[in-house]
């Protein structure tokens, strides 16, 4: 009986190997669009409650100046979303917090359906800082009271 | 009269049915899983891991931040001085995805957006790896 050689088969076979294993791409990113919170910009933010999570990279965080857990910030939020239809939420990394830990914030606030969230930049200009008080002006944001 | 003894036909190729059998399967692997596509350039910059949204190529301005804050902006260095005159000549369009290394703190990304914002960019695009 005469068999088929399987040499040139597997010649073919292992041209094609390396051609995938060249040429495949296992790359595969994720992004997500922010709005850029500066302190300014805020007062054009009118009759919107804001919510300011600030965090470090101890992971401590900060709801309106409030030590709180993630997760209870996230209830938080959640809980008010029922109330105010229209919020926005601000993270705000503190100087050493690297850009992994502030897109894991990201992440987990926008997993919990918390969809606006800004990212806040904070201006050389110290007198521009986020105030915590509520204005009695009512086109300024208003702060969530907890 | 004695036959000669008919020899077996021995098959020297049986031996490397098992080799063959694993080239296969990573065949059919590469070709499943990976994609035919040129490597995306990211400037030495270990980009950050989340999963957001799905990534889609798209013809945007690029700004790779790395972790000592040095800049690329569509493919040519730019130092954080004259970041805001390249952002001027981008035009009207200043649509960007912001690539930035995971260890970047964030007070030299503050200095970035700074300057973006200043140069009426409030919307940015931050690119990141895919968690698996």
């Amino acid at each position: 009986m005469t068999k088929i050689s399987l040499t040139p088969i597997i010649d073919v076979v292992f041209i094609l190997l390396i051609f995938f294993m060249l040429a495949t791409n296992f790359q595969d990113f994720s992004k997500t669009d922010i709005k850029l919170s500066h302190d300014k910009a805020k007062a054009a933010q009118s009759d919107k409650r804001v919510f300011i999570i600030e965090f470090n990279s101890k992971k401590e965080f900060k709801l309106n100046n409030q030590k709180l857990s993630l997760d209870e910030i996230k209830l938080k939020i959640k809980s008010r979303e029922q109330n105010d239809k229209e919020f926005l939420v601000v993270a705000k990394p503190s100087d050493k917090v690297n850009m992994q830990l502030t897109l894991t914030v990201i992440e987990d606030l926008k997993k919990s359906k918390i969809n606006n969230v800004m990212l806040g930049v904070t201006s050389d200009n110290p007198e521009d800082g986020y105030k915590l008080k509520r204005k009695k002006s009512t086109k300024l944001p208003m702060l969530e009271k907890l | 009269m004695r036959l000669k003894e008919q020899k077996k036909f021995i098959a020297k190729d049986d031996n490397l049915l098992p080799l063959v059998n694993i080239i296969f399967l990573l065949l059919i692997f590469f070709m499943i899983a990976g994609v035919i596509q040129k490597q995306k350039e990211l400037y030495d910059v270990q980009l950050a891991s989340a999963t957001i949204d799905e990534y889609v190529e798209t013809e945007m301005h690029m700004l790779f931040i790395d972790d000592d804050g040095s800049l690329v902006l569509n493919n040519e260095a730019v130092s954080s001085s004259n970041l805001s005159s390249k952002l001027k000549k981008l035009g009207d369009k200043k649509n960007l995805i912001v690539a930035a290394d995971g260890k970047l703190l964030a007070e030299n990304l503050n200095k970035i957006l700074l300057i973006l914002s200043k140069n009426k960019i409030n919307n940015v695009t931050l690119m990141m790896n895919k968690n698996d």
